[in-house]
């Protein structure tokens, strides 16, 4: 599966690339909301994970827009737990949403699932 | 004429001397700044030099730090820690990497949890980096023990329990927050102890840091809220109040209600704001019978809490109120009465349908609408 990571972190950018190569997926990264929507664009993943605080454009803004032209998967990763926030992020249509602190190996269960919807289509 | 002969060969020398002790002071002048510059410029070329080296090796350390971690995150083999620490052997004898090592796990703890988080920790351990944590938190300078305190209740070192709560009463603010954020992320509610005796105020945003800190409830946590109830540290009491409201301590209804008489008038804000959490049938009216001697702030509050908790047998109060001259009072009275009764009792109520009353009663319309 081809999945987009949109993260300023550097240190989870790329622990997160190395533990999803791992699992055998095709990683596309990007440090910023606009590189991400670029990428997006150039490179149509099948998964998206997004922070939500990042430069120029938010992980909220990534979602808003990747959803007005297509339906694919998008997970929130973020610091941000607040319920306004969450809310804001399902009804901007986002498929799942994590806290940080997460656990990784939860994120790649979440994964697999996207992975097996994506093989049912 | 001789006479201004000689003067002149008597003055051209002194003039000459003149100007060339002048000509002197400049080119000594010259030669200090030249040399002032040359100085400066070797020094920023030395700074620059060093700090480029600085960097180039802070650089190549935080790579390494970087894959130390990401291998560590996902590793499941309990022995990997050890081998991968001797294999940073001669690394982990600069001071330099163990801090970038310290600053990495503690920023990446933040992010991580179960076993990963648990991973962080170990590899914390097995270099042995608590030590320094530990000297930090011993410094006399107040920001290295904040962030030695931080450190180790990041990686979970409650071996430091003891020593970080003697800082939860420091006299300086930050050592102080991160010191009682440590004790309770160690200890949850236990860790709130130091309530029995801090004498500095807990400020707003601390109060919110340890409510986000603490996690679920305690079955035994209204005892020790009773405790801090009766503080003499208003602040204390306060917070109390704020861990009555959310955990929604009923049992602590009349403890909380005897703080409606507290002479500060902020305890008794908090305290009615609490009681809207754990009311029981005669809240609304005692309510109603302190009302008229609060200011204010208090009678806004009041009226904010009798539009949750109020019944039919407030409603005269509530007319009274809604007639006020004060319109903010009006509006609150009014949202009370919509709610306690509904919104056509509350039109009939309405003293006229010009300004302000057309517009109180749209503005509620409306909330009520959303």
């Amino acid at each position: 599966m081809k999945i987009l990571i949109a993260e300023d972190d550097l240190l989870m950018l790329k622990t997160l690339e190395y533990r999803l190569k791992k699992d055998g997926h095709e990683v596309i990264v990007s440090r910023d909301g606009m590189e991400a929507l670029e990428k997006i664009e150039e490179a149509s993943p099948d998964l998206i994970i997004t922070d939500i605080m990042m430069p120029y454009s938010s992980g909220l803004e990534i979602a808003g827009a990747v959803r007005q032209k297509s339906s694919t998967p998008i997970i929130i990763l973020s610091g941000m737990g607040q319920e306004n926030v969450v809310l804001e992020a399902f009804k901007l249509g986002v498929d799942d949403y994590i806290t940080k602190p997460f656990s990784p190996n939860e994120l790649i269960v979440r994964v697999r699932r996207f992975m097996f919807a994506n093989a049912v289509r | 004429m001789g006479h201004s002969l000689i003067t002149i060969s008597i003055q051209l020398p002194d003039a000459s001397s003149f100007l060339s002790s002048e000509t002197h002071s400049l080119i000594k002048a010259v030669i200090f700044l030249l040399a002032l510059m040359t100085g400066l410029l070797v020094y920023i070329l030395i700074s620059l030099l060093f700090k480029n080296r600085r960097e180039r090796l802070r650089k190549r350390l935080s790579r390494i730090t970087d894959l130390l971690i990401q291998r560590m995150l996902f590793n499941e083999d309990q022995e990997f820690a050890g081998n991968l620490t001797s294999g940073a052997g001669r690394f982990l004898k600069l001071k330099t990497f163990r801090n970038l090592l310290i600053e990495e796990l503690v920023r990446a703890k933040k992010n991580f949890s179960g076993v990963a988080a648990n991973n962080l920790q170990l590899l914390y351990q097995e270099c042995d980096l608590s030590n320094d944590s530990y000297q930090k938190l011993v410094s006399r300078r107040w920001y290295l023990k904040a962030m030695g305190i931080q450190e180790l209740a990041e990686m979970g070192q409650n071996k430091s329990f003891d020593l970080i709560f003697e800082l939860t009463n420091h006299s300086n603010e930050q050592v102080r927050m991160e010191a009682q954020n440590a004790v309770v992320k160690f200890s949850g509610l236990t860790g709130l102890n130091f309530l029995d005796f801090l004498t500095y105020p807990l400020s707003d945003w601390q109060q919110i840091q340890l409510i986000n800190q603490l996690g679920d409830v305690d079955q035994n946590a209204s005892d020790y809220i009773r405790k801090w109830i009766g503080s003499s540290n208003n602040s204390v009491v306060i917070f109390s109040l704020k861990l009555a409201a959310r955990y929604h301590h009923f049992e602590l209804h009349d403890r909380v209600a005897l703080c409606l008489t507290h002479p500060s008038e902020e305890v008794r804000y908090h305290a009615i704001k609490t009681l809207k959490e754990i009311f029981d049938e005669n809240t609304s009216a005692n309510l109603v019978k302190l009302y008229d001697a609060e200011g204010l702030r208090n009678q806004l509050v009041i009226l904010e809490v009798l539009q949750n908790i109020g019944t039919e047998k407030e409603l005269p109060f509530l007319e009274r109120e809604f007639t006020r001259d004060q319109n903010e009072i009006r509006l609150a009275a009014g949202r009370a009465i919509a709610r306690v009764a509904d919104m056509q009792y509350l039109e009939s109520r309405s003293v006229s349908t010009e300004y302000p009353w057309t517009e109180i009663i749209q503005q509620i319309k409306g909330e009520l609408r959303k």
